[in-house]
């Protein structure tokens, strides 16, 4: 039996942990009103999920051990930045399992996710090409034929149409079925396209530097780290990290640093966790120790004073927007 | 797919009897075309279009014949009787050769269809073509008669290439039973013992004469294969089927299994399943109950799930919207609109 669900959010938080599968970290960078929808099909053996957010922002990904994750071809859409690298309309990401990636994406978005659990991943493979598919130590970007790239992203927009319009028929055994058994065979034509791009040596030799930079902040997600510290811990000239960090995430680091800080006191201001919670408690909380200095950055980013989202929060204290529907 | 009744023939005659029994019929349904035929067989027409066919079938004391023009390409997948196994040629001369089991047949060659196995005949074009089916006893025997040899036919199916004069005069002698059956036999009736003698010994000096063809040990592998793969049709013959899930109960990976859809059923796989699966919603909406179902119910179950290009595939594939299919009664189907345009009982002795 298949579960779908589709549900829209106007909050960067509950979206990101409304992800399942795979932990995603999202640091935004306007002023509009964050909105976002998020479409999931779990299917007998594979799962497919698509989002559309209307900010451009950075996301670092970590995805699980147990599972491969494949990105769809956009055909229309704005392009994606996998890992410092635009991924082309048409192309196709196949990402190595437990990888961390940053996605990057400069104006509003969609993505597409097929996931399978590796078990499946490596009996289809073998059962549909006659031998051992298995996922790529480092991340593949692959080139389909138009045809086929076409074809893999209309029954996974398709298959995402009908959980957002038509729930009831997806809950159909038969056409849970049909669904998985129709996309496998697209799928693994797909993933056994080329290359169309090699990640060579100094990308590697990058996206290793911006591991080991999101692994330094993650013990510390709200200090407030000086350059110097975080060049030492991460074992890096200056300059490398900041080229690192320009090509990965399309900013500097000490802004990266910043602008997650900042995501992160907007969304504690949003959820308004503690009643009793100040907007200075806080924010020196996640590093801000000059409170006016925080409130000008913070209305830069946000387009609002930090007191407004927490007055925001406690009138209406659930962010949650409109369920459209959920079945399984 | 659709089972036919089998051996719907009447018992083997008595070797005494001197009448020679034929009947002819025009179909436009595949479904009542199939059921008419005596045999077990399944019928998926490949190409859109109105279906026409005539089936001629004369029943003499030794041999049944069958001849028929059918008026769209098709696979017919059937299982061979193990005492009668059929052999088949083609009877228009300008038509292009058919595939038996990945076996290309052109016009002129003869078809002796190993007993007991699954087979697919494919056609990619209108067809018209012809039956033998004889004892291995009589033919043995017609054998002895004729060459002065036993005769050993394998159980393999063999394809042979006789000499011109000696297989135009085999397809005469055919169509000559088959306008007996018509009841449009011109002034040279000949007494049905006769005409069946001059078969017999036609074919006999056929075999003698053309070079048998075994399908080779590669093409028995991929047979192997599609057995399986009928198997599995069989066992789920109202049902839904997709092609990860047949390779991986036969084991067999999608690039080889791909190949043999190609040489056994001239398509790939996928395509061949969609059509399958489209004949099964069809079979059903015509069936089922217009005031109790509805399209999307029967073609959900069946796999369609992207209902409005559903709605267009059918329309091109059937000529109706599926909706139309489904107010139809379904005595359609069973009944169609075939009309015996002649049948004969007639006495030549």
């Amino acid at each position: 039996m298949a579960g779908c669900g589709t549900t829209n959010f106007n909050d960067a938080s509950d979206y990101q942990a409304s992800i399942r599968g795979a932990k995603f970290n999202i640091a935004f960078n306007s002023q509009r009103a964050f909105e976002a929808r998020l479409t999931w099909l779990e299917l007998r053996h594979m799962r497919l999920l698509h989002g559309q957010e209307n900010l451009p922002r950075v996301a670092h990904i970590s995805l699980p051990l147990d599972s491969v994750f494949i990105s769809l071809p956009t055909i229309n859409d704005p392009l994606l930045i996998y890992g410092g690298v635009e991924v082309l309309s048409g192309d196709i990401v196949l990402h190595s399992l437990g990888g961390q990636m940053h996605q990057r994406t400069r104006g509003p978005s969609q993505w597409s996710f097929i996931t399978l659990a590796l078990e499946h991943f490596a009996a289809w493979g073998r059962t549909l090409t006659g031998f051992d598919l298995a996922p790529p130590s480092v991340t593949r970007i692959l080139r389909p034929s138009r045809l086929d790239a076409a074809h893999l992203s209309r029954l996974h927009a398709d298959a995402c149409r009908l959980v957002e319009t038509n729930p009831e028929i997806i809950a159909h055994q038969q056409v849970a079925r049909a669904i998985e058994q129709d996309i496998l065979p697209v799928l693994v034509n797909c993933l056994m396209s080329n290359d169309a791009h090699k990640y060579n040596a100094s990308n590697r030799n990058h996206a290793d530097i911006i591991a080991r930079f999101e692994d330094v902040i993650a013990i510390h997600p709200e200090r407030h780290l000086q350059i110097s510290e975080l060049c030492k811990a991460v074992d890096v000239p200056e300059r490398t990290l900041r080229t690192c960090c320009m090509e990965f995430l399309g900013m500097g680091p000490n802004r990266y640093l910043r602008l997650r800080r900042l995501n992160m006191v907007h969304a504690e201001l949003r959820r308004n966790v503690s009643p009793t919670a100040s907007v200075e408690e806080v924010a020196r909380r996640y590093g801000f120790s000059e409170l006016g200095r925080f409130a000008a950055v913070y209305q830069t980013v946000f387009g609002e004073m930090p007191s407004t989202t927490l007055r925001c929060a406690r009138i209406v204290p659930t962010r949650k927007s409109s369920l459209v529907s959920e079945t399984g | 797919m659709f089972r036919a009744e089998t051996d719907r023939f009447p018992p083997a005659a008595s070797k005494d009897l001197v009448t020679a029994r034929g009947s002819n019929f025009k179909f436009t349904d595949p479904e009542s075309y199939q059921g008419a035929v005596p045999a077990q067989w399944d019928i998926l027409v490949t190409r859109k279009g109105d279906f026409q066919a005539e089936l001629t079938q004369v029943e003499l004391p030794r041999l049944w014949l069958q001849r028929a023009r059918e008026g769209l390409p098709r696979v017919i997948r059937s299982v061979v009787s193990v005492e009668r196994p059929p052999i088949f040629f083609l009877t228009g001369a300008h038509q292009p050769a058919m595939h038996h089991s990945g076996m290309e047949v052109p016009f002129g060659d003869l078809v002796a269809v190993g007993s007991g196995s699954d087979h697919h005949h494919r056609t990619e074009a209108p067809c018209q073509w012809a039956t033998i089916s004889v004892t291995r006893d009589d033919l043995a025997a017609a054998w002895r008669a004729l060459v002065g040899r036993d005769l050993t036919m394998p159980s393999n199916t063999r394809r042979f290439r006789p000499s011109r004069p000696l297989m135009l005069r085999l397809i005469n002698l055919h169509e000559a039973a088959g306008q007996l059956a018509k009841g449009t036999a011109g002034t040279s009736v000949q007494p049905a013992r006769a005409l069946e003698q001059a078969i017999l010994h036609a074919l006999v000096m056929c075999f003698a004469d053309g070079m048998p063809d075994e399908i080779d040990s590669g093409g028995r592998r991929h047979l192997a294969i599609v057995a399986l793969f009928e198997e599995m049709l069989a066992a789920n013959h109202d049902q839904p089927l997709y092609l990860a899930e047949i390779c991986t109960a036969i084991g067999v990976s999608e690039r080889t299994f791909r190949f043999i859809c190609q040489e056994h059923l001239g398509m790939g796989p996928i395509r061949y399943l969609w059509l399958r699966r489209m004949h099964l919603a069809r079979h059903a909406l015509v069936l089922a109950d217009s005031t109790k179902s509805t399209v999307t119910k029967i073609a959900t179950e069946f796999g369609f799930w992207e209902l409005g290009r559903f709605s267009v595939e059918y329309r091109a594939l059937f000529g109706e919207a599926p909706s139309a299919s489904l107010r139809r009664p379904p005595e359609d189907l069973r009944k169609s609109q075939n009309v015996p345009i002649a049948f004969a009982d007639a006495e030549f002795a």
